[in-house]
């Protein structure tokens, strides 16, 4: 693989930090603030680094917006072995947040034209990832997942796609896709490595600077060693990256009240058609359950 | 905190065939540090504290499972324990906390899955929000979840349990449609009255007992734990027929065959009612 250096500059342009004291005396009254939030790439584990664009946080409906640009250096598309990292954009105001990202060339792992991760009233419904001509593997992704599709490439390595969990203050967060390398070692999975993959370790340990032979048999033998001569106690992920999170709160109306109809684009009957949907999946029966493996020793 | 391994979730999962794996990983590696090289010649800073004095967002990961390892300080206690609802049930659809009350305090959360997706009983609503039974200790747990976070379905079944005649009913539209002789808890090891629901179904090879055990959101009022599990009672059928008709299992409830078979095709959440008549 070509050592290519990141030479993107890092330009980082404030379009918007407009101030708009007063929109909504709803805000004003608030005894609590409430934040909006965004950022369109982040990596924690052997190596962090903190959310980018930085600091894009609406705080009581402030707008709020930044742009990264160009990171990385751009290759042809039959270089499968390059790295870039387009425009990074990330903006947030009152109940609404997005962040996107050009052009997204991650080796190729994942790579696509635009990676556009949404929240919108706090509403699961109105909230979400779009995927532009989207590739793992090579494998093209739809382009709107739907929430929480995890792709399992291997024990040592997982995607999950738009991501939506529901924040204590009530806000929404959506994670528009985040890989995890060697992500599950308290899952008690413990995968039989094949010949293949036994014959990449060496260039595995060359990347972490640690020494791995092909003689190790399983996942476990490699994160053993990974654990010893990196000296952590490797508890969570290996290494992770995220690209998109979008944190949204509820929209409030200037009486201080939920708006139920928030985010609806006019009256154009849709409103009546999930609302019907809401009654059919009322009357739907539940499940039996699925009889699945279990080790639970009950008062028998 | 209890560690334990619960099943693979595998909806809303595909695996594509399985490529050799470590080329990437090794090429993830090599992203990750060309990227924060990249980011380091950016120097960028902290940016989840930049530019704001709002207080951070509670990670709801933080609190406490609702699951029936957790035990849930703060829960209210279920209310109408005699009562049977109207079988509406619920199933989180993402990661969602659970409040002491509308609006309320975060006292847990729960997840998509346990045994498989899990389904709760709604057992009242208030505006957005709607009250479930937890699986989860103390006994008789229950929280309020945002409707809008939930799936909503319903059962037409009620499980009743009743421990002084030591007979199951099994009800579908309020019509008795299947009756049973039954094992319950010993004097000493009863089986706990009250409202809990089916939680799930699984096998396990360690317990032979029973080809498939149903275990309930309910726990042992005597026994904090048992067999290196929390203490989960749990429908299931029993070998010899010394099972049933006798108060002698660790709080378990033992059912014939036939009423199993039944039984693990009743639908998640459906409301059991356990009675001392």
């Amino acid at each position: 693989m070509r050592n290519k250096k990141i030479v993107g500059a890092g330009a980082t342009v404030a379009v918007g930090a407009t101030l708009l004291f007063g929109v909504s005396p709803a805000f004003a009254d608030d005894e609590e603030s409430f934040v909006d939030s965004a950022y369109a790439i982040s990596a924690s584990g052997l190596l962090d680094i903190d959310p980018l664009p930085a600091g894009v946080e609406s705080v009581d409906g402030e707008p709020v917006s930044k742009e990264v640009l160009g990171l990385g250096e751009r290759t042809s598309d039959a270089d499968a072995d390059g790295i870039f990292v387009g425009v990074l954009n990330a903006s947030a105001e009152a109940a609404r947040s997005e962040t996107s990202v050009a052009r997204v060339e991650l080796l190729d792992i994942l790579r696509a034209d635009l990676i556009r991760t949404y929240c919108e009233d706090a509403d699961p419904d109105l909230s979400g990832l779009q995927i532009v001509n989207g590739t793992l593997l090579g494998q093209p992704l739809p382009e709107t997942p739907v929430p929480n599709t995890e792709i399992n490439l291997s024990p040592l390595a997982t995607v999950v796609f738009n991501d939506q969990v529901r924040n204590a203050d009530g806000s929404l967060t959506v994670t528009g896709a985040e890989l995890k390398l060697l992500p599950g070692r308290d899952d008690a999975v413990n995968e039989t490595l094949d010949a293949d993959d036994r014959a990449a370790l060496p260039i595995l340990g060359d990347a972490l600077g640690v020494d791995l032979g092909t003689d190790l048999l399983t996942e476990n033998d490699v994160v053993s060693e990974l654990t010893g001569a990196l000296g952590g106690g490797l508890d969570e992920a290996l290494q992770t990256v995220t690209i998109g999170v979008a944190t949204c709160t509820e929209y409030v109306d200037d009486d201080g009240k939920d708006d139920e109809d928030f985010g609806d684009k006019g009256d154009d009957g849709q409103d009546d058609a999930d609302d019907a949907e809401e009654t059919d999946d009322a009357d739907t029966e539940a499940p039996a359950p699925t009889v699945v493996e279990a080790s639970l020793p009950v008062t028998g | 905190m209890t560690r334990h391994s619960l099943p693979v979730r595998t909806d809303r999962r595909h695996a594509p065939s399985r490529p050799g794996y470590l080329p990437w990983v090794v090429g993830g590696i090599a992203l990750v540090l060309a990227v924060v090289l990249g980011f380091t010649f950016l120097g960028s800073g902290p940016a989840s504290t930049a530019g704001s004095d709002a207080p951070p967002v509670v990670d709801v990961s933080t609190l406490p499972l609702a699951d029936t390892y957790g035990v849930i300080d703060g829960a209210p206690v279920d209310p109408s324990a005699d009562a049977p609802t109207d079988g509406v049930v619920v199933h989180p659809e993402r990661r969602t906390p659970v409040h002491a009350a509308p609006d309320g305090v975060p006292i847990a959360r729960v997840e998509p899955t346990q045994f498989g997706d899990v389904w709760f009983p709604v057992i009242a609503e208030q505006g957005d929000w709607v009250q479930i039974l937890l699986p989860s200790r103390p006994l008789g747990s229950t929280g309020w979840v945002r409707a809008a976070d939930m799936e909503r379905a319903t059962t037409p079944y009620r499980v009743e349990v009743h421990l002084g005649s030591m007979t199951m009913q099994l009800l579908r539209d309020e019509s008795v449609v299947g009756e049973w002789t039954i094992g319950i808890g010993a004097p000493d090891t009863p089986t706990p009255a009250g409202r809990t629901f089916i939680l799930g179904a699984f096998t396990d090879a360690a317990q032979d007992f029973s080809p498939v055990i149903l275990p309930l959101g309910t726990h042992s009022p005597t026994l904090d734990t048992f067999g290196g599990g929390p203490g989960t009672v749990a429908i299931h059928t029993w070998p010899t027929a010394d099972g049933f008709g006798t108060a002698a299992s660790n709080g378990c409830i033992r059912v014939p065959q036939d009423a199993l078979e039944e039984l693990v095709e009743v639908p998640l959440g459906t409301l059991v009612m356990i009675d001392q008549n």
